[in-house]
């Protein structure tokens, strides 16, 4: 068995010839994919040529059947509307990937004779249908096959080299064989019809093979040199973000380093020191969470580990937090602030309010809210007797007083936040934190 | 005197901890600060407590490999996990707890009369919570159809092992082209491998994964999943 190394070295693109990698070609893309991944834009600027090249083929289609002044109607009827449902079929897959749908992969042979079942449809009918012009409808089609097959290629990892394909082609049995038929047609039959016929074929099928070629390679080069151009962004951005975090550190964090380095000077014993240290490791904390916010879709124990920490360094005791169940799912960026805001805002009324014991419940309601519940022992109050301005009437005042619950426990108070899982556009949220 | 092994790459904090543990317990600390000298370390009397870190990125292993080398020396070793406990170590994490006898998990940013009085726990063969910052990374229960055992159900033939031998190399480049190339598998035939593991990497809390999921999962779990393939491999 070849080594990992020898394998990964060699990888792409060595073995063109291998039946069982055409076979992968034929039989599609969707095969390849996870269903779940959304497509990427260059798999929908393919999608897009590839309706466009249907179109084109059925449009020479129709041109050459319009022109045309003699034949069987009713089976030029029939082969039209076969050609049709080939390309109908054949368009499902870019126009489910052009909407951003994904579903679950099929299996590899029914694809694969579906899918082949349809090219050879498309191709016999346009070739039995647009007459002694075969060779305009090989170009749409190469496109097709070409797209097609680039699409397939970056499900499965291989590196296209077609030109190496086409090379191999020449020389195969296959290709030999067509020649072979065509020597002895025209040997056993000298009619010139028949080698005309012949060799329109011939001209078509290799002018398809090369532009499908052509296309392969040309959406390849187009597609790294846009990821070329992606990544030199991406290192502008990064460049650009590494300059904001040393400026970050600078003005930020070396500047709070240097304030507890000030204040701890006047401090009179140790306890206050360690203190201090906390205080500054919770800043940081909350700057560090403020990068992630900012940086996507942060999960909802990323959000909530700050302020854990801070409840835990502070020695008050954390009998309950939510598993990991509730808090695995992502939320967007304004959620996130929000529910940030939130934990902040109840935690640190609990915490000033000189509480030994905290528990944070999450509950996600079907309608798209989740609630969060902060519970302490540090005896009660009332949410009409909260000073305006304070963090938690601005909670009240941005959120509404219908998602802002409080009730009485056995020592202190439990209040709920209902937030809401989509951004909240219709009220203005306030700057304020805590 | 009661041994415990510190197995963390933050050499200077493991020092100090460790010397905090020792005074306060009176315990034999010793600290490893890299995975691959854990057998080393194992050669020697038996550990009453493991402390284990999860994370070594300069090492490209991973705080289960020790673990599980550590449980395979001695059963009766306490078993805990010390971790910033972030997004980076979470499934590390919750592989570690669903598929070995973790005891607790500490926090490594939690103060450290906290820590400690956790160590005291463990080292009195109580039960000890899993430090509250770390519970939201934990799943609320473990999952009891996820053991070591389990994963013999992952490699079902040979053609499975040979999939599995080139997914645990984090390294590898998992397209099917070169899952392909590397087994010498036909496109196909890795295709329908990965189909039939589906409904057992479920068991394993991965629904329909990707290629490159799969070998997050190998290379986190390759501790589990090593001996039965190479047990195929070999023909065994």
């Amino acid at each position: 068995m070849p080594s990992v190394e020898e394998g990964a070295a060699g990888a792409l693109g060595t073995e063109p010839s291998r039946f069982d990698l055409w076979l992968a070609l034929l039989a599609g893309d969707r095969v390849w994919g996870d269903g779940d991944q959304d497509p990427s834009t260059r798999e929908q600027a393919v999608c897009a040529f590839m309706l466009v090249t249907l179109l084109s083929t059925l449009l020479v289609q129709w041109v050459a059947l319009a022109t045309r002044t003699a034949g069987d109607l009713r089976q030029l009827a029939v082969l039209t509307a076969a050609s049709a449902v080939a390309a109908c079929l054949l368009a499902i897959r870019p126009v489910r990937l052009l909407l951003g749908r994904q579903s679950k992969p099929p299996g590899f042979v029914f694809s694969l004779l579906w899918r082949g079942t349809a090219y050879l449809t498309l191709i016999a009918t346009t070739a039995a249908l647009i007459g002694s012009f075969r060779f305009l409808a090989a170009i749409p089609l190469g496109l097709l096959g070409g797209s097609d097959a680039i699409l397939t290629m970056w499900a499965i990892g291989v590196e296209p080299t077609p030109w190496q394909w086409v090379r191999r082609f020449l020389f195969s049995t296959v290709h030999f064989g067509v020649l072979g038929a065509m020597l002895a047609a025209l040997f056993f039959d000298a009619d010139p019809n028949t080698l005309s016929t012949m060799l329109g074929i011939y001209t078509a099928m290799w002018l398809g093979v090369l532009v499908a070629g052509a296309t392969v390679l040309g959406m390849n080069r187009l597609s790294a040199s846009v990821d070329a151009d992606r990544r030199r962004k991406e290192q502008e951005i990064r460049e650009r973000e590494r300059l904001m975090r040393a400026h970050w550190l600078h003005d930020d964090v070396l500047s709070e380093v240097h304030l507890s380095t000030l204040r701890l000077k006047s401090v009179g014993d140790l306890d206050a020191a360690r203190a201090e240290l906390e205080e500054l490791d919770h800043r940081l904390r909350l700057r560090q969470l403020d990068e992630v916010m900012r940086g996507g879709e942060p999960h909802v124990y990323e959000i909530l580990q700050p302020h854990l920490r801070r409840i835990q360094s502070l020695g008050i005791q954390l009998y309950r937090v939510p598993p990991l169940e509730l808090t695995n799912r992502r939320v967007d960026q304004q959620t996130a602030q929000l529910f940030h805001r939130a934990v902040s805002v109840l935690t640190s009324n609990a915490i000033n309010a000189e509480a030994t014991r905290l528990a944070i419940d999450l509950f996600e309601i079907d309608d798209g809210d989740i609630t969060l519940t902060v519970t302490d022992d540090a005896g009660g109050f009332e949410l009409d007797d909260v000073p305006a301005g304070r963090g938690l009437s601005n909670l009240i005042a941005d959120l509404g007083p219908d998602r802002v619950l409080r009730r009485d426990t056995q020592s202190g108070s439990a209040v709920t936040v209902i937030l809401p899982l989509e951004p909240v556009h219709a009220r203005p949220i306030s700057k304020e934190t805590t | 005197m009661t041994r415990i092994l510190l197995v963390d790459d933050a050499a200077a904090i493991a020092e100090l901890f460790s010397k905090e543990v020792a005074e306060r317990f009176g315990a034999d600390v010793e600290v490893c600060v890299a995975v691959a000298d854990v057998e080393l370390m194992l050669a020697r009397e038996p550990y009453d407590l493991a402390l284990v870190d999860l994370s070594f990125p300069q090492e490209h292993a991973n705080g289960i490999d020790a673990m599980a080398e550590i449980h395979r020396s001695n059963r009766c070793t306490r078993l805990a996990i010390m971790t910033q406990g972030d997004a980076w170590v979470s499934e590390l994490l919750r592989d570690a707890w669903d598929l070995l006898p973790v005891a607790t998990v500490i926090s490594k940013t939690a103060p450290l009369d906290y820590q400690l009085e956790m160590i005291d726990g463990l080292l009195d063969g109580r039960d000890v919570e899993a430090d509250p910052a770390v519970q939201t990374l934990l799943p609320s229960r473990r999952n009891p159809e996820r053991t070591p055992e389990r994963f013999a159900a992952l490699i079902q033939h040979n053609g499975h092992a040979k999939v599995w031998n080139v997914l645990m190399d984090r390294n590898f480049e998992a397209t099917y082209k070169n899952v392909s190339d590397s087994t010498g598998l036909k496109l196909n035939t890795v295709k329908n491998y990965r189909s039939q593991l589906l409904p057992e990497l479920r068991v394993h809390r991965l629904d329909d994964p990707s290629l490159r999921e799969m070998q997050e999962f190998a290379w986190r779990c390759r501790s589990f999943l090593r001996p039965y393939v190479e047990a195929s491999l070999e023909g065994r």
